[in-house]
């Protein structure tokens, strides 16, 4: 793998907390003296996130009621 | 905010955010990029006091601030309170197809990398894992670029 995609690899473990106690706590003092780190860190959970609410539309609005409540709103 | 608080607010939230963007000329795919910008907001703030009216207000603004960006030659004639807009209303375009399918299986539904190898027909879950990264990458990228939330929100 390229050390961009090792980075984001390392990122992923920090965020999904499978990170062993004493790497996570240096992986956070990494992030205290390297705000390019930080930076990086807090893109990647918002990409996590989003990643999450993408999921959740997708689920809700196979739900019968739901997208039919949706739809009324685009309709009327 | 665990996945049942996510869930409960999506559901309650949700549709008053899509009739907001209805009334501005919005279609549903406007509705839920308004919406997942929105709560992207609200999920790195601190605890407010009422996140459905949080998120209220941010959805309002940054509809505002996208039809600001319209040109008045644009806009029908007839304006009178709420902006109406009939082209569509991209607040911004992010990975979407096989890269965001693949990130969901992962990330959301939570699918082991062999099952993901062999659902996009990966060679290998090492292969699967490796495009992961690169999707996650690409996707974290684009919302960098993307400036629209550090503009409304700085």
């Amino acid at each position: 793998m390229r050390k961009s995609l090792h980075d984001t690899e390392t990122i992923d473990r920090y965020l999904l907390e499978r990170m062993p106690a004493a790497e996570a706590e240096d992986f956070r003092v990494r992030m205290l003296i390297d705000a390019d780190l930080a930076e990086q860190v807090r893109w990647q959970r918002r990409a996590h996130n989003l990643v999450r609410l993408e999921g959740l539309f997708g689920r809700l609005m196979s739900d019968a009621a739901f997208r039919r409540q949706i739809d009324t709103i685009f309709t009327h | 905010m665990d996945t049942q608080e996510l869930e409960a607010l999506y559901t309650a939230a949700f549709p008053k955010v899509a009739a907001m963007v209805r009334r501005y000329g919005g279609d549903l795919e406007t509705a839920r990029d308004v919406f997942h910008e929105a709560m992207l907001v609200l999920m790195e703030a601190e605890e407010p006091r009422s996140a459905e009216a949080y998120l209220m207000g941010i959805a309002r603004n940054l509809l505002r601030r996208q039809t600001r960006q319209i040109p008045m030659a644009d806009l029908p004639e007839d304006v009178t309170e709420a902006p109406v807009q009939t082209a569509p209303m991209a607040i911004w375009s992010y990975v979407r197809g096989r890269c965001l399918d693949l990130l969901k299986a992962f990330y959301d539904r939570g699918d082991t990398m062999e099952r993901i190898a062999f659902t996009y027909g990966y060679s290998s879950a090492h292969s699967a894992t490796v495009q992961k990264y690169k999707c996650i990458e690409k996707l974290r990228e684009q919302l960098k670029t993307s400036g629209i939330y550090e503009e409304v929100f700085a």
